[in-house]
């Protein structure tokens, strides 16, 4: 199981439906790994990533702007929560004027993490 | 990108060189780098995903996983068959364009061709870019590597090579949007916004520039324009006149500006003014300007500013369009101008003719045209040409033109300030004084023969000054003061002292009675001088020597006494031109038989007689100049005179005498004084004057008027030409010498060129005119030529 993140913007799934997922104007996207963990973060810091962002407001109706969930078959559970911390570390220090502190990746993680970061354009 | 930082904690990794350490819990997990795709696997996803694009192309894409997609693409482009997905993803595109789109579009070449032809179009858009984004990673790798059309790009190609480069379609699309621009002009409402799609459509198939909407639609549609235009602006032109045929551009091009922005491309804009502004103005300004009754010269001659405000405008977007404004002005103004100049010399009627004479024109109006003239045109010129520069050169140089012409405008501009500066004219304020002055400067500036302006100028205010006639003294100051300003100090010295002279006169004035009184006696008479300084006042070359009655001589030798005792050194001798007397005359009345008497009295001589005198004896005050007193005093002595005996006796000289005696006897019958026997128009030496005891008249005191002309006769005029020659003479020497002083050494064009150059306030030195004073000068030894070169001039100190 991996741990969950107190860092904000990511709750832990628990399989509700909470009032921000559904419907086109929904403020929250779910991002399940390949282990079937479900990340649920907010839609505007998924967007970061350059595949996300096509894939959910790009002219075409796929699947997953449907349910608002996207499927990543290739990337692993520990993997995605580093990812959706990058997002959230983006967008919280870009155009900041503080002080931005290093993004802390573990080396076991770095190269599954790198090839998901290629994957995912961000 | 997390993948930078991912880069530096991996190379950071590396250089530490080696992964494990003690703890078991940090080993590094790498995953396995997936296995070598087979070619069985490649084949099978390359369908899969061939079969996807046909679904988005077909509007299925619903029920598609973008995930899968991307991630099958992302995985073969790893796997090194970025070629074989980029071919693979060509031909799918291609031949679904091919085989269902092309079909689509060839069957509706009617009414619906351009719907058709959008929607394809914005189908397929929509398509590429859904299919660029689950291609994304193989655009950003594989194609940046081969350096190959990007995928949206690559699906613009296609479009345009296999629909719009087919069947005709680029042809029959251009047909069908150059018939809806045609029914727009022609008043048919269209749905525009279809135009516009297929323009956006061209200029996006162009991918790197904007070539095919170019040849395809825009190139086309400029020569339709043209030609449309072509057309119609001949006949706006057969049906119209120039007023109505600028509004109808206007608003052609206001329209076609209109329809421009509304659904063509931002870059035709330009294009499209530049054909309409070549097409219906260049083409035809000289025809509208040069409309009888309607163009430009009519629009002047109405004041028709709205329309000449337009008609500049319009011409302004072209080049050379204010070019024919301006020449057609320039001949309007120009014959305007010399017409009037014509008039005041009386060209044109036969001058002998006395009515012709009579029709020439006064001077003074003529400066007033002028001057109305040129407020015309500046109002024109703020109004409806906007002060533009090129307009306002143009009035100038045309006003030079022919103002000069006239080679008497000098003189003529100096009587018409006098006659504004002389006592008896309607009285004008402050405001209307200095604007009357301005204009005059404004004339005064077009003269290129000032110095001969300067002459006139002194000799009238000369004339205003002794004879008192100035109407204010302000405003004679402020006009030498506007003359200073324009042309220096040098112009304006004479006539300030002549002011200077003018304010000592009361002065002198009250001295001279002190004097008199202190020496009682002596003058018979109230006499009053003016003591002017001599080379100051412009006066007669020589000043005439008259034989004063013996009165006035006794009182103007005590003048002199007075004078030159208190101010030593001086001499004054009398000036008998300008000044003027109060004589008392007594008219005796006249016998019934005064001819007969008269007659006996030539035979016998002078014999006392005793008139029966039918009326009482008439006394009257007579105001005259002093030649007029001086010939009538003579009268005292003999009844009668000839012209020739009074010549004799008085020495007045000839013209001047005989404009006195036409005064006194062929004047107005108020002003008869004398009876004049005597043949013919002009006075001869035979005549004979005898005083006119009959003369009666209401007034007490009568003023003599002469008969002047307020301008200059013949004689006089060549007289003063003469004395301006002369002056040049001596301002070209002084310039000549001035310039030798400072160059040393000079070519011959050079120095004629510098002479002009620091003449040229003051009139147009003429170069044979220079060449002569060149030579005077080296006779003279002021200048020399150089041995080497004849050409080159140096000076002599």
């Amino acid at each position: 199981q991996a741990s969950i993140n107190s860092c904000s913007g990511i709750m832990s799934s628990q399989g509700s439906e909470h009032g921000g997922l559904v419907g086109p104007d929904a403020q929250y996207v779910r991002l399940i790994s390949s282990d079937g963990h479900e990340f649920i973060i907010k839609k505007e810091l998924a967007l970061t990533s350059g595949t996300i962002k096509a894939m959910l407001s790009g002219p075409g109706q796929y699947a997953e702007n449907e349910n608002n969930e996207v499927n990543f078959r290739e990337i692993p559970s520990h993997v995605l929560q580093k990812v959706c911390q990058y997002f959230t570390y983006k967008v919280r220090y870009t155009n900041s004027a503080t002080e931005i502190p290093e993004f802390q990746i573990a080396p076991e993680v770095a190269l599954e993490l790198l090839m998901a970061a290629n994957f995912l354009d961000c | 990108y997390l993948d930078m930082s991912l880069a530096n904690t991996l190379s950071a990794m590396s250089r530490q060189g080696g992964a494990s350490s003690s703890t078991g819990t940090n080993r590094m997990r790498i995953r396995a780098f997936p296995t070598a795709m087979d070619e069985a696997y490649v084949d099978q996803t390359l369908t899969m995903l061939q079969t996807a694009i046909k679904e988005i192309q077909k509007k299925n894409n619903g029920g598609l996983s973008f995930e899968e997609l991307y991630r099958n693409a992302y995985t073969m482009v790893l796997h090194k068959h970025g070629e074989k997905l980029y071919n693979a993803l060509r031909d799918v595109v291609r031949q679904h364009l091919k085989d269902s789109i092309r079909k689509n579009v060839s069957a509706s070449m009617d009414d619906r061709f351009l719907t058709t032809l959008n929607s394809a179009w914005s189908e397929h858009t929509t398509a590429m870019v859904m299919i660029r984004d689950i291609f994304m990673y193989m655009d950003r790798v594989y194609v940046e590597q081969q350096k190959c059309e990007p995928v949206y790009n690559l699906g613009i190609g296609i479009f345009r090579d296999e629909i719009v480069r087919q069947d005709r379609v680029s042809d029959h699309l251009k047909k069908v949007l150059l018939d809806m621009v045609a029914d727009e002009r022609a008043g048919i409402t269209i749905k525009w916004d279809g135009i516009k799609t297929a323009c956006a459509m061209l200029v996006a198939l162009g991918i790197e520039n904007k070539h095919v909407y170019e040849v395809d639609f825009e190139a086309p549609f400029l020569k339709d324009t043209a030609e449309y235009y072509k057309a119609a602006s001949q006949k706006f032109l057969e049906e119209n006149c120039a007023s109505v045929y600028v509004q109808k551009v206007e608003t052609c091009i206001s329209d076609e500006t209109d329809r421009a922005m509304r659904y063509l491309d931002k870059d035709t804009k330009n294009k499209l003014l530049q054909v309409l502004e070549d097409v219906l103005v260049s083409q035809h300004m000289q025809t509208v300007v040069d409309m009888e009754n309607s163009g430009l010269k009519a629009m002047m001659r109405d004041d028709k500013v709205a329309e000449l405000r337009s008609l500049y405008h319009l011409l302004r977007r072209v080049p050379n369009g204010l070019n024919v404004m301006t020449s057609c002005m320039s001949e309007y103004l120009r014959s305007i101008g010399e017409k009037l100049v014509d008039d005041v010399e009386g060209v044109g009627t036969d001058a002998s003719d006395a009515a012709a004479a009579a029709a020439k024109k006064d001077p003074v109006k003529f400066i007033q045209e002028l001057i109305d003239l040129k407020d015309r045109f500046d109002h024109f010129l703020k109004d409806a040409f906007d002060n533009d520069s090129n307009f306002k050169n143009k009035i100038q140089s045309d006003f030079e033109f022919f103002f000069n012409k006239n080679k008497r405008s000098p003189e003529f501009l100096s009587l018409y300030i006098d006659d504004k500066l002389k006592k008896g004219q309607k009285c004008l304020n402050d405001n209307e004084m200095e604007s009357m002055l301005d204009r005059s400067m404004v004339l005064f500036r077009f003269l290129s023969e000032k110095d001969a302006f300067e002459k006139y100028y002194k000799q009238h205010v000369a004339k205003r000054l002794l004879l008192d006639k100035s109407v204010s003294d302000d405003a004679e100051k402020q006009m030498i003061t506007k003359l200073k300003t324009e042309c220096g100090c040098q112009f304006t010295q004479r006539l300030e002292s002549m002011f200077k002279d003018k304010e000592i006169w009361s002065t002198l004035q009250s001295n001279f009675k002190e004097y008199s009184a202190a020496h009682p006696g002596v003058l018979q008479m109230e006499v009053s001088v003016r003591v002017l300084t001599a080379g100051i006042w412009p006066t007669q070359s020589a000043a005439p020597q008259c034989v004063l009655p013996d009165s006035c001589q006794d009182a103007f030798d005590h003048f002199k006494n007075y004078y030159t005792g208190a101010h030593n050194g001086r001499k004054i001798t009398l000036n008998t031109l300008l000044g003027s007397a109060d004589i008392k005359a007594t008219f005796y009345g006249a016998t019934p038989n005064a001819d007969e008497l008269s007659q006996q009295e030539t035979e016998a001589g002078p014999s006392s007689r005793d008139p029966v005198p039918k009326r009482k004896e008439e006394h009257k005050i007579l105001q005259v100049n002093t030649h007029t007193m001086i010939l009538l005093m003579r009268f005292n002595i003999r009844p009668k005179f000839t012209f020739e005996q009074l010549k004799a006796d008085t020495q007045i000289p000839e013209r001047d005498l005989q404009r006195c005696l036409q005064s006194l006897s062929m004047g107005k019958p108020a002003q008869r004084i004398l009876l004049r026997k005597g043949k013919g128009k002009e006075i001869e030496d035979q005549d004979e004057f005898s005083v006119n005891d009959l003369y009666t008249s209401k007034l007490t005191r009568i003023r003599i008027q002469n008969i002047t002309n307020k301008s200059e006769t013949e004689p006089e005029r060549k007289e003063t030409r003469n004395k301006i020659d002369e002056d040049r003479k001596h301002e070209v020497e002084a310039a000549i010498v001035r310039i030798m002083k400072a160059r040393k050494s000079l070519q011959h064009n050079d120095l004629v060129v510098e002479v002009t150059e620091q003449l040229q306030s003051r009139f147009k030195p003429d170069p044979i005119l220079i060449k002569m004073r060149i030579e005077s000068l080296i006779e003279r030894e002021y200048i020399k030529r150089s041995e080497d070169n004849h050409r080159i001039y140096q000076y002599q100190a």
